[in-house]
């Protein structure tokens, strides 16, 4: 069975939800979120010996949502509201864009809507309590880092086992860039932006183990 | 009797069309059959971004996802909220099928032996205009497991989002467990972008 659940990233403020949605965090300067557990229409995937335990999936950053929620307008997993409307097996999310305003991306609002899926296999095992899972966003621009988020505790997650089998999970931020609002060190200038994202699990139950799964992307300033 | 030869002319087309046409879903494609693909654009949406400085073309996330319940036209997904069928959702928004990293290639399901997901890939034009094709290879090492190649889906203008996907994604015999690179190769006018993701075969 697969599984969705959705993790908020707001600025550096970070919030992880999973089972049934219990908030965990807080944030200093971002928006709030709620995540659930979702099932997807999609038919049971035997367990995998040859796949990583967790499996990087789409990286992409859009509009920020007009409504934060919680719920959020996206992402959102149908059945769930507000996409309640949607079939299941699909995901809203915000529209992939690649081309962002420095003026933006510099604001308290950022360029928009980080996000990033990934999923875990089978074989991921966790103690009761749950496998630990830290998340690291860097955004650079050749040398110049124009956003940091070292890995950061963001919780925990379920093992497959515990609620079906393999599952999806959706993590999302609102994302800006610079030194006012965004914590680094330079500012973004006009052109292309390294955007490196980090999902890192510390699976087993008795010896642990620390798998990451790592996605990019490139979006353009100006 | 031109009309029983026009009729007989179509019926033949079509039984020739039928017959290459499962070999292309597996491995090769043609631009003849475009049934099972689409490209939808929709106007740049992030606020305040005048795409004018950057690349004429830039790549966005490739993924192999769910199917859509619906294969329409329009399918159910991809779409641009708040076109049909995702009317409901807010515009900015975009519905797709959730991102799958691991498919059957055994038991009840076995994605060598039926369709399963589909792949779709997004991009952005800044100042490429034009025809937009699109390549997709999936290969596992040297062996490809999977092939398409299509042209002239449609025609993209300067600062659009565009989503092109082809459901009904069989994996060639050949295929075996382990991991698969899907690599989507699309082009606007004579601007060429690549995006990759990597699956699990299982």
């Amino acid at each position: 069975m697969t599984r969705i659940h959705t993790i908020l990233l707001a600025s550096l403020a970070l919030i992880l939800a999973f089972g049934v949605c219990v908030p965990q965090a807080q944030a200093e300067n971002g928006h709030f979120g709620t995540a659930a557990i979702r099932v997807a229409a999609m038919p049971d995937a035997v367990p995998a010996v040859t796949s990583p335990l967790i499996q990087q999936g789409m990286t992409a950053m859009g509009p920020n949502p007009p409504t934060y929620g919680p719920p959020p307008s996206w992402p959102c997993i149908p059945a769930a509201a507000p996409c309640s409307s949607d079939p299941a097996g699909g995901m809203l999310v915000a529209t992939p864009e690649e081309v962002f305003t420095v003026t933006n991306c510099e604001s308290t609002a950022g360029c928009g809507e980080l996000w990033w899926t990934f999923q875990t296999s089978a074989s991921l095992t966790c103690p009761t309590a749950g496998c630990p899972i830290s998340v690291a966003i860097t955004a650079k621009q050749g040398t110049n880092t124009v956003y940091s988020l070292p890995l950061t505790s963001v919780g925990t997650i379920p093992s497959p086992a515990s609620v079906g089998g393999p599952y999806v999970d959706v993590i999302y931020a609102q994302q800006g860039f610079g030194i006012t609002n965004w914590g680094a060190t330079v500012d973004p200038t006009a052109g292309n932006v390294t955007i490196t994202v980090t999902t890192q699990v510390t699976a087993g139950t008795t010896t642990r183990t620390k798998v990451k799964a790592k996605g990019t992307l490139v979006v353009a300033v100006q | 009797m031109r009309r029983i030869r026009a009729f007989l002319f179509v019926g033949l087309v079509s039984m020739l069309a039928l017959g290459v046409s499962r070999q292309q879903a597996l491995a090769q494609d043609d631009d003849a059959n475009l049934s099972n693909v689409h490209v939808t654009l929709s106007d740049h949406w992030v606020p305040g971004a005048t795409p004018d400085t950057a690349a004429a073309l830039l790549a966005g996330p490739v993924g192999l996802v769910a199917p859509p319940p619906s294969a329409g036209p329009p399918p159910s997904w991809p779409c641009f909220a708040p076109n049909s069928p995702c009317s409901s959702d807010p515009a900015g928004g975009l519905l797709i099928g959730l991102p799958l990293q691991q498919w059957p290639i055994s038991g009840s399901t076995n994605c060598t032996t039926v369709p399963c997901g589909q792949i779709m890939a997004m991009f952005e034009t800044t100042t490429a205009t034009g025809s937009i094709g699109m390549t997709i290879t999936i290969k596992q090492g040297t062996t490809t497991i999977y092939s398409k190649s299509v042209h002239k889906l449609g025609t993209a203008a300067a600062n659009q989002v565009g989503v092109v996907d082809v459901t009904g994604i069989q994996f060639a015999t050949t295929a075996v467990a382990g991991a698969a690179t899907v690599t989507v190769t699309t082009t606007v006018g004579t601007a060429k972008v690549s995006g990759k993701t990597t699956i699990y075969l299982q």
